[in-house]
């Protein structure tokens, strides 16, 4: 984790000083692969982030960014309620392919370290599970500038986060590792730092 | 402070004397011999507990249920059956099945009068007397016929013939005196029937019209005190009781049970308010099992409850129960134990739950799950409705865990936390708004997720 950090500064502050710098706001739909998932927090849930892109060179860029999920959810038969959120940092590259004056293609790949929090309110299981855990995300979008250095960025990107767990088989609650795979499709709109 | 105490005791006295309906209060002894019937009195205050084996007459004090004094006629019969009462109860005649006599008991002095003997007179087996208690109607087992006697001569003096009788087990006459049904049993290739005879001029007017072959095994019948209806228990598994219309002479239905307590049933006693039925049911041919009283309610024709016996049970190898002349208490002749049981009886409370099942499932969370035992369960439409039912894990019916109201739908109750593997019991009993309680329904489950 320490590692990631470093990384994650570390491409902070080469997209920092490069010379050119996207920020952007993001609002995702996350749509959930995973069955357990869809049936407990539906089938699509919105997402907030922020994310800064930086020039790198030779049409690669490096790209941190910081995503916010927030969802409540009903167990499928009993209906007991539960809350999960998820904050997923993600830090890769991105390479770039000019289409045209002002627009173009890219696709990317990173690492998503994810902290995970999520409160059950049964009697019956653990209240409260959270922690980390590491996964990766890749991305393609399209990046159209507008005037006065604004830009949108319409994407689509694929999570893949799990976590893993283990219980005895005599308890009466058994732990179960989950996958919090999932696509997401968004929009964002940014300033450009030419 | 303690005139406060015997106040608290003797009110709890009398509550659970009250509650105790429909259930063994008491048994009593019959030293080592066993009787197959008890004849009571029209005061309800002396039974007449008839002898199996050896013809003897146990008097009977019901106020203290306690032998009072023993009748030994001289001569023993090896088996003797059915009993029944002269009209003024000063007699009492009983089927000696091997001596092929009939006996005569004076009741106000407890002797033996001189019996009915005759040549016509072959393993007598059930007894009737006529409405105006003029003659006594004696089956024979061994001639397939009936005799009838004078009960002022004391003599056969007729006897009645048809080729519809077969092993005769039970002769049962309307309230109007008008018409007797003979129980034939099922003996080798013959079907059991139920024949009529016309008791004007004492000849068979033929069967019972059984449509639905219901009279398998015809051992015991009684009439409805109004004589609408008569009711048939075959001795069979699931019997089942019949329902015969007298006007029409058929078979229209028998009585439901939903809970199967009806199993090889004997004898059938009714109240004479027309409400209640009692059905003794020896559960195996050869009453080895303990033995099952269940109760139906005559107007609807259903079984409700059983009546609830002690632990160990005190009821095994039940042939016939008496009720006593008010319907307070019932006595049932257990002949495997040489025992009676005295059951005091009541009201039918409430039915007990049906349909029970039990599954497990599994409550899914995100990252963890837990396991849940989903009990469910029916309550018979028929029935007095519930205002809840009490979920208990013991048979004792200490250890509640819960409580559904009967308003639930559907009728359900969970049981989180479960752990795979383990064995979970849970009985569930109806609760109607006075308190009362019905029997439990049970049901075991693993707890395992298919």
């Amino acid at each position: 984790m320490k590692k990631l950090f470093v990384l994650i500064m570390l491409l902070s502050t080469v997209s920092l000083f490069s010379k050119d710098i996207l920020f952007e706001a993001k609002g995702v739909c996350f749509l959930p692969s995973n069955q357990i998932f869809k049936q407990t927090y539906n089938h699509a849930a919105p997402e907030i982030g922020l994310e800064l892109t930086g020039f790198v060179g030779r049409n690669v860029y490096g790209f941190v960014s910081v995503d916010f999920f927030n969802k409540n959810g009903q167990t499928s038969i009993f209906g007991d309620t539960t809350n999960l959120q998820m904050t997923q940092f993600g830090v890769g590259l991105k390479y770039f392919i000019d289409v045209g004056e002002g627009s173009g293609f890219y696709f990317g790949l990173g690492a998503q370290p994810t902290y995970y929090s999520i409160l059950n309110d049964s009697p019956f299981v653990e209240h409260e599970q959270s922690g980390w855990t590491f996964g990766g995300i890749s991305k393609f979008g399209l990046i159209v500038d507008i005037p006065h250095n604004l830009f949108f960025d319409f994407f689509v990107a694929y999570s893949f986060v799990h976590t893993q767990a283990f219980t005895p088989f005599n308890s009466n609650i058994q732990f179960d590792g989950a996958n919090l795979n999932g696509t997401l499709l968004g929009i964002g709109i940014g300033y450009r730092f030419h | 402070m303690k005139k406060l105490w015997i106040f608290i005791l003797l009110n709890y006295f009398f509550s659970m004397q009250f509650f105790a309906s429909n259930q063994v209060v008491d048994t009593i002894p019959l030293e080592d011999v066993g009787a197959f019937q008890m004849l009571v009195n029209q005061e309800g205050t002396v039974g007449y507990a008839l002898g199996f084996l050896a013809g003897l007459v146990f008097v009977v004090d019901l106020q203290t249920n306690t032998v009072i004094q023993l009748v030994v006629p001289e001569i023993h019969s090896s088996v003797s059956l059915y009993g029944a009462f002269s009209l003024d109860q000063t007699k009492i005649y009983q089927a000696l099945f091997q001596q092929n006599q009939i006996s005569i008991l004076d009741v106000p002095t407890k002797t033996y009068l001189d019996p009915i003997v005759s040549d016509w007179i072959n393993q007598p087996f059930a007894l009737a007397l006529s409405v105006d208690g003029q003659y006594l109607y004696v089956s024979n087992f061994g001639n397939n016929d009936i005799i009838i006697v004078d009960t002022q001569l004391n003599q056969v003096v007729n006897r009645i013939q048809s080729d519809l009788f077969h092993q005769i087990y039970y002769l049962a006459i309307t309230p109007d005196g008008s018409k007797m049904y003979v129980c034939n049993s099922s003996v080798n290739s013959q079907v059991g029937t139920v024949s009529i005879v016309n008791l004007q001029n004492n000849t068979v007017i033929g069967n019972v019209d059984d449509p639905d072959d219901l009279l398998n095994n015809p051992w015991f019948m009684t009439i409805t005190t109004d004589g609408t209806r008569g009711y048939v228990s075959n001795f069979q598994q699931n019997g089942p009781i019949a329902i015969i219309d007298i006007a029409t002479n058929r078979v229209v239905g028998k009585v439901l049970d939903p809970y199967g307590y009806i199993n090889y049933p004997f004898s059938i006693s009714l109240t004479t308010d027309g409400t209640r039925g009692y059905v003794t049911n020896l559960n195996d041919q050869n009453a080895s099992n303990a033995s099952t009283i269940a109760i139906f309610d005559v107007n609807g024709n259903v079984v409700l409850q059983k009546v609830t016996d002690e632990n160990p049970p005190t009821l095994h190898g039940s042939y016939v129960m008496t009720l006593n002349p008010a319907n307070t208490f019932g006595y049932a002749c257990n002949l495997q134990d040489q025992i009676i049981s005295v059951i005091q009886l009541g009201p039918i409370t409430i039915a007990t739950p049906i349909n029970i099942q039990a599954i497990t499932k599994i409550n899914q969370f995100l990252m963890q799950k837990s396991f849940v035992n989903v009990i469910s369960w029916q309550y018979p439409a028929y029935a007095i409705a519930p205002v809840g039912y009490k979920i208990f894990t013991d048979a004792g019916l200490v250890n509640q865990i819960g409580y559904v109201s009967a308003t639930t739908v559907p009728l359900q109750f969970l049981d989180f936390g479960c752990v795979l593997g383990k064995q979970y019991n849970y009985y569930v009993v109806a609760v109607d708004a006075d308190g009362n309680q019905s029997l439990p329904a049970f049901v075991q489950i693993r707890a395992a997720v298919l």
